[in-house]
């Protein structure tokens, strides 16, 4: 056993979040904790049921709840086993069933049998073995603003067990034929009427539910009380401090006894667990004044904002007295004062109301009027306002004819300038000028914006502004007929992908033949007008 | 650098960003906090909270210049540094609280087509809904042929051998259904005796859409859900129109039925066919792992449900307010439930069918960063 | 170690850690939120009513509102918050740690239906059970997941004291323990508090151990060392 094997992370945490960490807990390992349940808790069912569900099946069902405390006992033994992941299966479960009857098992049976934390004491009683009086100390230091959040995980627990007996029954009855679940679902209350197989079917499911309930709500418990002792005692900072201090001794003192420190530490772990310690007194956190509380460690002193604490009562008396809040007002309302009036008027009184029911009928035919008129007023608009915007929406509608996209085509492209105004007019020569130049990424820009201005302005394609290389290439896969140019275009878009991410350099020869390749692209491009920029405004020079 | 200089020098910035965070998510806080920056400059004002008091402290021009999403990096990175240099554990959960509401601020969701909500909805139904509709058509075709197929065998058989309504329906409800129909009756198309139209239009919204609902919503259970709805709503629909056609009530129900069946029916169809998608891509998850491809196809169909409850309440409003008038002879209903089911039709056939297919799908929401994405730099 | 805690990275490559929240205190929040549903559906099915039929229609859609889109509009425009969420201070979030939308909203409050399924949510607390973050149904096809939303906490106060240098050098964890020691002081007793200083070795062995709590005030002042004040 070995603190570091601890399978929790140990924290101070809120209740809820440690009552989700049970869960978690329950889930990681429900092999061994089923398996411990069933070769100890089904025994005592099927024993029960044997000799009193056919007599007297209330009894059977009285019983079966009553021994709860009992059962709860195997969940806590393999949990607090399971979170020093020391191995366990279900035969030391088995072996450990006699010691569960020397830990106060009479009292929780008896005294303590209606206890709504039932859970979160059990440690207490189990694991500490504490009785009598100081088990009651123990409690109330541990419960002191806990919230009763136990109650609460009681309360849950058996609503969630009671709802999945009978959502399991009902799912049974489900898939019965239709007679006979129609019958067992007017027999499924328990009583001595109802045949055996219903009474059985019942015992079946309600012990699955509990089986699932019971370890939740065991687990549920443990983990609110190792929370509890954490708050209060400091766990997660023992644990680390034990570790230094092991390290320390690992570290000075050599000795060959190393009846290893980890083992010793360990054993002090869980005699953190078995025995009790001094929780006496917590101080209560919340009386360190709020101001001081708070970003103290954070906020340079707003002292200067403050009023003294003694004047805020007379500054609010001064406010209070002045115009604006000294105001007093006569208000009367009806107040009941007794029957006989009442009975003396009751006859106007019925009248009125009815009166008054009818006024509000009657407002409610003039609203419902109303209503009616506003939807279709309603409807109204909208028609009107689709024929008003008519054109903007038609571009909606334009499944029958396309328009042209001219507006709409993009001037940029992943950055680059794709208007015709901005290329050079014979985009091969100066393609063929950079390469010589060893410029080759410009030239690859060159000829990668071209031929997108190409294709966007002859071929009218919808390139979306948004659009990467690959949706290009995709678009043009789609749109253009000669797989030649389709093949070109994918050649000049890895080849400038390459360069532009890659930042690889290409051969020129591969380069010179992408131009003369281009031939299609490049010679329809003529520009429209004059006033283009010379140069591509900076891009492809990086 | 020690943690006391560390939280001396960027202590301003962080009351920032805590105070942008609230103003970006509230936007409310904004008014509220010049009101109080006015109160301010008159004297006396106490602050009531900690949150006013940090406010206060704040030169205002400095909160009207801030640019959100650099502090919002700025103070990530004190996160990751005060985390490095093992800072006290309640700095850094401070640190993490405030990066956290600010990550939330920052990538919530915003409507990308115009900023208001009616955008955002015109966007939805002008493009979005009938495009996935279209995009999953073979869902549509799959859930009315499990919902218009029994529906059309029930009405026929039952012209020729009419006892079979009572293999669907129980005699009570064929009687009451008898009675709503009936040509003498007051109000066709109503159980005797209840409510006004405006009551009905509560109740047609109430009881439609909360089954198309659930007929989606059960396509979880691996598409058995949706599928038992849809044949269920088919056959109960078709024995009604069924036995009522072979009464003789033709006039009073087709007349009644005509206008919000194009609704109506196609809403119903398309709940199913979500419900379908949802639970076959658990069944069918193709190349992706099943709980991926139930996430998206959630997705997607969620859309359709969107879509679907408008087309409910437009049924509701058909329903109540003009399917149920008695001023308006059958001819008008016939003709008017013919063009209604043309827009119906012609509206997912046509709408939104702005380019090709392929291009990216519209996307309703998209987090705010998208647009503030930089220009591609090499 | 076993923990409730998911981490989710933000693309501006910091974790940060969301509490997943389990169906004790989802269920507590449910139930709050039924019970102003309730409320609400009462009042209103006592005002409705006296306006005749027109009441009654109104009435269903509310119904039919209330029913449906309460928890979405709620979880739109509150960020993530119905208001039992919010009175138990948990938060629905998309499971990238931002805020939901529309769609994963309407998504996870209609396939309610589902988890509601065969009786009172049986099948979402399996779901619940057997998913790591605590979700049920709905959760998983929407990729939502609630999780417990945490607030600026007051920072508890290390006491004040003559700061000392650790005698040794010390590992991020034990800095953390030793200023999060300081920090609780208050919550412990005075002997346990006392026993836990004694527990760190290398920081006190050099004290006088008759005195009653030398190893604790020795703590504090490594503490009030360590968050700087030197």
């Amino acid at each position: 056993m070995n603190p570091e094997a601890l399978t929790l992370e140990v924290r101070p945490r809120s209740p809820w979040e440690a009552m989700d960490l049970s869960v978690r807990l329950c889930m990681q390992h429900w092999r061994i904790l089923l398996s411990g349940w069933l070769v100890t808790v089904l025994p005592i069912f099927v024993i029960i049921s044997m000799l009193l569900l056919e007599t007297h099946p209330f009894w059977a069902f009285i019983l079966v709840w009553y021994l709860k405390p009992l059962y709860d006992r195997v969940p806590l033994f393999i949990l607090s086993r399971l979170i020093f992941s020391e191995p366990l299966n279900w035969r030391d479960v088995l072996k450990a069933v006699p010691g569960f009857f020397q830990t106060g098992l009479l009292s929780s049976l008896t005294l303590y049998r209606l206890d709504m934390g039932r859970a979160f004491a059990l440690p207490t009683v189990q694991l500490e073995g504490l009785r009598g009086k100081q088990r009651t100390r123990r409690m109330s230091a541990l419960r002191r603003g806990a919230k009763n959040r136990e109650v609460v995980l009681f309360v849950l627990c058996i609503h969630l067990e009671s709802f999945l007996s009978w959502g399991l029954l009902g799912m049974v009855l489900i898939l019965l034929p239709t007679d006979l679940a129609l019958k067992g679902f007017e027999l499924v209350q328990v009583n001595d009427e109802s045949p055996l197989w219903v009474n059985a079917l019942s015992m079946m499911m309600y012990f699955l539910a509990m089986m699932v309930m019971e370890i939740l709500y065991v687990a549920g418990g443990f983990m609110l009380y190792l929370n509890r002792r954490t708050i209060l005692e400091g766990w997660d900072i023992e644990l680390t401090f034990r570790r230094l201090q092991r390290k320390y001794q690992q570290k000075h003192s050599r000795q060959k006894n190393r009846l290893s420190a980890a083992r010793a530490a360990a054993a002090v772990i869980l005699l953190c667990l078995i025995l009790p310690l001094g929780i006496s007194e917590p101080l209560n956190a919340a009386e360190v004044p709020y101001d001081d509380l708070r970003y103290e460690l954070i906020l340079p002193p707003l002292a200067e904002q403050k009023t003294e604490p003694g004047k805020s009562t007379e500054v609010i008396q001064a406010v209070m007295q002045e115009p604006v809040f000294n105001r007093y007002k006569t208000i009367s309302q009806l107040k009941y004062t007794g029957d006989t009036a009442k009975q003396k008027k009751s006859d106007d009184y019925s009248d009125f109301i009815r009166s008054i029911a009818k006024f509000f009928e009657m407002i409610g035919q003039v609203l419902a009027r109303l209503f009616e008129a506003g939807l279709w007023i309603l409807l109204l608009i909208l028609v009107l306002l689709i024929i008003k915007y008519w054109s903007r929406l038609k571009i909606a509608f334009n499944g029958f004819k396309k328009t042209s996209t001219a507006d709409k085509r993009p001037e940029t492209l992943f950055g680059l300038d794709i208007r015709e105004q901005s290329l050079p007019d014979d985009v091969r020569a100066e393609a063929l000028k950079l390469i010589q130049s060893r410029q080759y990424r410009a030239a690859l820009a060159l000829l990668y914006r071209a031929s997108l201005a190409y294709l966007v302005r002859h071929h009218a394609l919808e390139l979306q502004p948004g659009a990467t290389e690959g949706d290009c290439v995709q678009v043009v896969q789609q749109h253009l007929s000669s797989k030649q140019q389709i093949s070109y275009f994918i050649e000049l878009t890895r080849a400038w992908q390459l360069t532009a991410y890659a930042h690889r350099t290409l051969p020129e020869a591969q380069l010179k033949k992408l131009v003369t390749d281009g031939a299609v692209f490049y010679e329809y491009l003529k520009p429209e007008s004059d006033n283009r920029s010379d140069e591509p405004e900076g891009y492809g020079h990086g | 650098m020690n943690q006391a200089r560390f939280i001396e020098l960027h202590e301003q910035q962080w009351l920032l960003l805590e105070v942008l965070c609230n103003e970006q998510l509230h936007p409310d806080k904004i008014a509220r906090r010049h009101s109080r920056q006015a109160k301010r400059k008159a004297k006396h004002y106490q602050p009531k909270s900690l949150y006013e008091e940090q406010i206060l402290v704040l030169p205002p021009e400095l909160i009207e210049q801030a640019d959100f999403p650099a502090l919002y990096r700025e103070v990530c990175q004190h996160l990751s540094l005060a985390e490095a240099r093992r800072y006290s554990p309640y700095l850094i959960e401070r640190l993490s609280i405030l990066v956290e509401q600010a990550h939330q601020a920052f990538y919530r969701p915003v409507h990308v087509y115009g900023d208001s909500a009616l955008s955002a909805i015109i966007r939805f139904f002008t493009w979005t809904f009938p495009r996935t509709v279209r995009r999953e058509i073979n869902w549509l075709w799959l859930s009315s042929l499990l919902f218009y197929g029994p529906l059309l065998a029930m009405i026929i058989v039952i012209q020729f051998r009419p006892e079979f309504v009572y293999s669907v329906l129980s005699p009570d409800s064929v009687s009451g259904m008898e009675a709503m129909y009936d040509p003498q009756a007051e109000h066709i198309g109503r159980e005797r005796g209840s409510g006004s139209d405006s009551k009905m239009f509560g109740f047609y919204i109430f009881n439609n859409t909360s089954i198309g609902f659930r007929t989606f919503a059960s396509g979880l259970l691996l598409g058995i859900g949706s599928l038992f709805t849809l044949l269920f709503n088919g056959l109960h629909i078709g024995a009604v129109a069924g036995h009522l056609t072979h009464l003789g009530y033709s006039d009073t129900f087709w007349p009644f039925v005509v206008g919000h069946s194009a609704f109506e029916l196609t809403a119903i169809a398309l709940s199913g066919a979500a419900g379908l998608k949802l639970g076959f891509s658990l069944l069918m998850p193709g190349r992706k792992s099943r709980y991926q491809a139930l996430l998206d196809s959630a997705k997607i169909s969620v859309r359709i449900m969107g879509g679907v409850a408008i087309m409910f309440v437009m049924a509701a409003f058909i329903e109540a307010y003009w399917s149920s008038t008695q001023l308006i002879d059958a001819q008008t209903k016939y003709t008017v439930g013919a063009l209604l089911w043309l827009l119906v039709t012609g509206y997912f056939a046509f709408v939104g069918r702005r380019s090709d297919e392929s291009s990216n799908p519209a996307l309703e929401m998209e987090p705010q960063a998208e647009r503030l994405t930089d220009k591609r730099e090499f | 170690m076993l923990d409730t805690i998911k981490k989710i990275e933000t693309p501006e490559g910091v974790e940060l850690p969301l509490t997943c929240a389990g169906f004790y205190v989802r269920s507590i929040a449910w139930l709050l939120d039924a019970l102003i549903q309730g409320v609400l559906l009462f009042l209103l099915g006592i005002a409705l009513p006296s306006l005749g039929d027109f009441g009654m229609g109104l009435f269903l859609i509310a119904v039919f509102i209330i029913n449906w889109f309460y928890p979405v509009l709620f979880e739109i425009y509150m960020h993530g918050q119905t208001p039992g969420k919010k009175v138990m201070k948990i938060q629905v979030l998309l499971m990238d740690g931002t805020l939901v939308n529309w769609g994963a909203s309407m998504l996870r409050n209609l396939l309610r239906t589902v988890d509601f399924l065969p009786f009172f949510y049986i099948l979402g607390f399996i779901s619940m059970l057997f998913s790591k973050d605590f979700r049920r149904l709905g959760d998983l096809a929407a990729d939502t997941i609630v999780v417990y939303k945490r607030s600026q906490q007051h920072i508890a106060r290390i006491p004040h004291a003559e700061p000392a240098a650790p005698p040794i050098a010390l590992t991020a964890r034990e800095q953390q323990s030793i200023v999060s020691y300081a920090e609780r002081l208050s919550q412990f007793s005075p002997e346990r508090a006392e026993e836990l200083a004694l527990l760190a070795t290398p920081l006190v062995k050099d004290l006088d151990q008759q005195s009653g709590h030398a190893a604790s005030d020795r703590i504090v002042s490594i503490a009030n060392y360590l968050v700087g004040r030197r």
